[in-house]
């Protein structure tokens, strides 16, 4: 017999660790699968990954532990420290951008009248899902190929030739560029999300808004928006994950350049490991970005606001 | 009715905006899938004319023979997920247990190991497990792997689940087991296609792992038969054929979506993907 | 359960048997030379030789299967790294001069040198293997161990390939003779409006700045040409003989002691001269990582007037239907003469350089797995003089690297015959003068420099920086190399 949440909750208080964990015994017997897995094949890797974080290593035979020798070197480091101040650019515009437009276009979607057609939308953005990235970055390099490129032939052809740039080439434009790919950014879960954030909100808090002649802008801020809290705090969270360890959109659109001026710790990480032959260090580069992880996630869950009571409760 | 109509004019016009945009991708790969590698080169954004039909019948060649382990894999693994991650996800909604938050915490924290940092040890790994070039070594860290963001999610959605089922299960003599797969398992249906569509779409394209741990190519997954088209020193003519490869293997993705689009959007739509 | 057991058990049994019976299978990974069906698709025959070769020395080895392990043609260093890591590579994999650096204390790779000194049964007319090569290709896999871990067999043969309508268009009656000429032409040719030459700083092609390294190690070996000497501190002949070279050893000292620096006028002379050189590339591809096809592309179309390639895209430009120009290869590479630098005038080595796809190194444990010696004799099956052409031909990009080009075709043998006359670049080019790190930075610094953020005095002074960086690195791991 397991302890049900609702059933005794003043009892379990009372017991002692041991009594309360082998009355759970149960519970932990439905983790061991899952634990089991992760043990073997991600907190093995891992943690060996994080041991070797103190280790100068070629990845082969050679292996001499150094202390905290590579976090010293990684914070003397010149690239290295040019890709932390780029991933947090990327970091707080990927957010942006994960939230604006799919919030957006979850909103558009959200005030249609005609409920089918909505279906249809969504159908719309959720297939283009099955393209693979690699063919993505293949149509955005021409899209800012310098010569014949789609951009700057509309830029040209719109008379707006002052704005033509060499996008991926110039220091000034090449982040920026690489952030814009997937323009607009209403394909994938994102917008989903959020539109089920929006279509989970009760009717009656919406009519009694409308009563009160609140206009579709104000609807929005203050009604709409606090509600869907914890659709975005999901959705910033996997966009700080996915850009603190993204790099193959920039190994394969800038590979780091114009100069250094891309480059990003999970690429210097990935040269590290795969081609300097300097794994220990690549591994110290991994150690930090999952402790700057892990820390954003937490404070994300613990100090922005959320409409939603379910968790940790 | 007319009104509504009006109403939603504006609003189709810019949905329908983003709507081309977004899909351009799609369409492009589909278009350039009938190119030669000659008319990508010359004429990169044209229509394909004249029609290269050879790129499909040299693709299919070259993939399917592996449609059916890709299949096997990414089925096996989905399985596994959805097994694993409901049941993990499931004793973290409904129980109090020491150590609860701690287990929790443990396990969310894995989608913040970057994964490049694993790829040496965790083949090494598969390696003396004796798994290499076999279909284990793609299913279990699959599984292992996924599991993670289906526990994230099935766990809010789980606890959403109202407690008088629970209890009137309890109340049945329902045991634990039990009360997972009569109650919280078909209650969390349409999260679970969710889950599992998410599932797919990330092992399905997946290139690295299978090329380095599967060496025997009879046993290859479909993203590394597409990847032999892509261009080298001694071919710079199967550019199209890549194009071809890609379209064949994204089409079972999309019959899945097309019979689980419903379901999956219900279950995004049941608001469970928030923290 | 119980069934998988049995035939877990069944399998087990067959292998053993299989085992017993001898048959023993060599597992190849041969790159751009393994052997593969024509598709409907293709214009250009893919390889196909080494079937027959394999068929050839099976029949003479009834024990041994030869396996080709399919083309990789993306992630390699992913698939490289692991195999090694875990073991697991083929028994003959591909290996690249830029790698050895990084690779050889790691032993994972065998040392091929005593194999080399011996006699190739296949080709006896030679006192060694090694004899069979020419030597500058052969050495390009020697470590700074002085051991040799890869071999190599061809050479890439580049050039510089221009649209005749439009020369014709610009006025440009012949191919230019100077360098000066040359870039005369190209302001000619922009001045019609299209661009004059297409080629990137960034494309990247199995870790190496493909055109990158090609101008600037062709470049440096013109204008350091009276300086060898002062750098190796000993005498360095025009063409290329072993032992006179400048390998990573040579110049980690040299870079020390200060004989060779990037503050050196000629290293200074060699970023001036490819900065004014770049105002006629396509715009940003200074700096643009570009796709292996963009350059190719632009050429192709008619909206460059001349790009530089290498010898394996001949097969393809000449099967290119919408190639709707006519177009030729220039004899020679232009000259720097005097009138662009002070320290030019004389030729250009052979243009493009060693190894290709013909580059194979043998992992050290195929000694535990007992394919060593397979691994070897198939290699030098392989290598026998009109084996090795025969292969190569079939292909069609790549020039045999051998002594003897006997049967070679002549579009190919014409840069074994370059390299010969011409030699090859002395001084180590820059993908394995020092560590990977240094190329990176070398080639990011270079970019920066093109795109004019940077002036000539502050871009020498970063490079010397990072390679005085990189020298004392190695020179602080192997302290044996210190001169006397």
């Amino acid at each position: 017999m397991s302890s049900s949440l609702a059933e005794f909750p003043p009892l379990i208080k009372k017991d002692s660790v041991w009594r309360r964990i082998f009355r759970s015994r149960e519970c932990y017997l439905l983790l061991v699968p899952t634990f089991l897995l992760l043990g073997i094949f991600n907190y093995y890797p891992a943690v060996s990954a994080i041991y070797h974080s103190f280790f100068s290593w070629n990845g082969a035979n050679v292996q001499v532990f150094n202390g905290f020798q590579n976090f010293i070197d990684l914070f003397t480091d010149q690239d290295f420290l040019v890709s932390i101040v780029n991933v947090c650019k990327i970091t707080v515009i990927s957010i942006l951008i994960s939230i604006s437009f799919p919030i957006l276009a979850a909103l558009l979607i959200y005030r249609l009248k005609a409920d089918q057609a909505g279906y249809f939308y969504k159908v719309v953005y959720v297939i283009p899902m099955v393209v693979p990235t690699i063919v993505i970055f293949l149509i955005w390099k021409f899209i800012y190929s310098p010569m014949d490129g789609l951009l700057n032939t509309m830029l040209a052809a719109a008379g707006l030739k002052v704005f033509i740039h060499t996008w991926l080439g110039e220091y000034n434009t090449a982040l920026y560029s690489i952030l814009f790919i997937n323009f607009p950014w209403v394909s994938g879960f994102q917008t989903l999300i959020f539109l089920a954030g929006l279509q989970n909100i009760s009717i009656s808090v919406i009519e009694a808004a409308i009563l009160d002649g609140t206009g579709p802008v104000a609807r929005f801020l203050k009604i709409e928006l606090p509600l869907i809290s914890a659709q975005i705090k999901l959705v910033v969270i996997l966009a700080i994950i996915n850009s603190v360890q993204g790099f193959v959109n920039i190994l394969i659109m800038t590979n780091g350049g114009p100069g250094k001026s891309t480059m990003v710790p999970g690429l210097y990480l990935y040269r590290n490991a795969m081609q300097y032959g300097k794994m220990g260090y690549a591994c110290a580069i991994g150690t930090f970005l999952f402790v700057v992880i892990l820390t954003l996630t937490y404070l994300n869950l613990k100090y922005m606001k959320s409409n939603n009571d379910s968790m940790g409760a | 009715m007319n009104r509504a109509i009006r109403h939603d004019l504006p609003i189709h016009f810019l949905l329908i905006i983003l709507g081309i945009v977004t899909f351009y991708p799609f369409v492009f790969t589909f278009l350039t899938s009938f190119k030669s590698s000659y008319q990508i080169s010359h004429n990169f954004w044209g229509l394909p004319w004249p029609f290269q039909p050879s790129n499909y019948r040299d693709a299919w060649k070259g993939i399917s023979p592996y449609l059916l382990n890709s299949l096997i894999v990414t089925g096996g693994s989905v399985i596994g997920v959805l097994f694993v991650a409901s049941l993990a996800a499931f004793v973290f909604a409904r129980f109090t247990f020491p150590g609860r938050e701690f287990l929790f915490l443990a396990i969310i924290s894995l989608m913040m190991m970057p994964s490049i940092l694993l790829l040496v040890p965790q083949f090494l790994l598969i390696k003396h497990l004796r798994l290499l070039n076999t279909r284990w070594a793609l299913i279990l860290p699959y599984i292992a792997g996924g599991q993670v963001f289906g526990i994230f999610v099935l766990r809010s959605f789980m606890a959403s689940i109202p407690g008088e089922l629970f209890d009137a299960g309890a109340m049945d003599g329902l045991s634990t087991f039990q009360s997972y797969r009569h109650i919280a398992v078909p209650m969390s249906v349409p999260i679970l296609s969710t889950i599992a569509i998410m599932n797919i779409l990330g092992t399905w394209n997946d290139y690295v792992w299978p090329l380095v741990t599967i060496s025997k190519n009879q046993l290859w997954t479909i993203s590394v038969g597409v990847m032999s088209f892509s261009m080298s020193t001694s071919s710079f003519e199967t550019r199209g054929v890549m194009f071809a490869g890609y379209v064949i293997a994204s089409l079972p993705l999309i019959i899945l979506f097309f019979f689980t689009m419903k379901s999956f959007v219900k279950g995004i739509s049941s608001g469970a993907l928030k923290v | 359960m119980k069934k998988a057991l049995a035939i877990l058990l069944a399998m087990l049994v067959a292998g053993a048997l299989f085992a017993q019976s001898g048959t023993k299978t060599l597992r190849v990974y041969m790159q751009g030379l393994t052997p593969r069906e024509k598709l409907e698709s293709e214009r250009v025959t893919p390889p196909s030789y080494l079937w027959t070769v394999a068929k050839a020395y099976q029949k003479l080895h009834p024990d041994i299967t030869i396996e080709f392990v399919p083309e990789i043609r993306s992630n390699y260093e992913e698939w490289f790294m692991t195999q090694m890591a875990g073991g697991t590579a083929p028994d003959v994999v591909w290996y690249q001069r830029g790698y050895i650096q990084r690779d050889y204390k790691k032993n994972w790779l065998a040392d091929l040198t005593g194999p080399l000194n011996e006699k190739n049964p296949y080709a006896p007319s030679y006192a060694r293997w090694y004899d069979i090569f020419q030597q500058p290709a052969i050495e390009s896999g020697r470590a700074p161990d002085g051991k040799i871990y890869m071999l190599t067999g061809d050479i890439v043969g580049t050039g510089i390939f221009y649209n005749k309508d439009l020369f014709k268009k610009a006025g440009i009656t012949k191919e230019p003779d100077t360098w000066a000429e040359f870039m005369a032409d190209c302001k000619k040719l922009k001045a019609i409006g299209v661009v004059p030459f297409s080629t990137s700083m960034s494309m990247e092609d199995g870790g190496v700045r493909l055109y990158g390294s090609w101008f600037t190690r062709e470049i440096q070996d013109v204008l350091y040409n009276n300086a060898m000497d002062r750098i190796k501190g000993s005498k360095v002949e025009r063409t290329w003989k072993p032992g006179e070279g400048l390998p990573t050893k040579v110049m980690v000292n040299a870079i020390v002691k200060g004989r060779y620096a990037a503050t050196d006028p000629q290293f200074k002379d060699m970023l001036r001269v490819l900065k004014d050189f770049s105002q006629y590339w396509p715009d940003g591809f200074w700096a643009i990582n570009t796709d292996s096809n963009q350059v190719y592309d632009y050429w192709a179309k008619g909206q460059a007037a001349m790009g530089w390639f290498g010898s394996w895209m001949t097969k393809t430009t000449m099967q290119d239907p919408l190639i709707n120009f006519k177009w030729g290869v220039f004899k020679k590479f232009p000259t720097i003469t005097k009138e662009t630098s002070q320290f030019g005038g004389s030729e250009f080595p052979m243009m493009g350089g060693v190894g290709g796809v013909f580059q194979y190194a043998v992992p050290e444990f195929t000694k535990d797995r007992g394919t060593y010696a397979a691994a070897i004799d198939w290699l030098r099956y392989v290598t026998n003089p009109p084996t090795i052409v025969a292969t190569l031909n079939d292909h069609g990009g790549f020039a045999p690297a051998v002594m003897d080009t006997k049967g070679a075709i002549d579009s190919l043998k014409v840069y074994t015959d370059m390299m010969a006359k011409n030699g090859t670049e002395r001084i180590e080019p820059f993908d394995s003068m020092l560590t990977r790190e240094f190329l990176d930075d070398f080639f990011s610094r270079v970019q920066v420099y093109l795109m004019g953020k940077t002036d000539l005095d502050s871009t020498a002074a970063g490079i010397q920086g990072s390679m005085m960086k990189a020298a004392k690195q190695l020179l602080q791991e192997n302290p044996d190399w210190a001169e006397k």
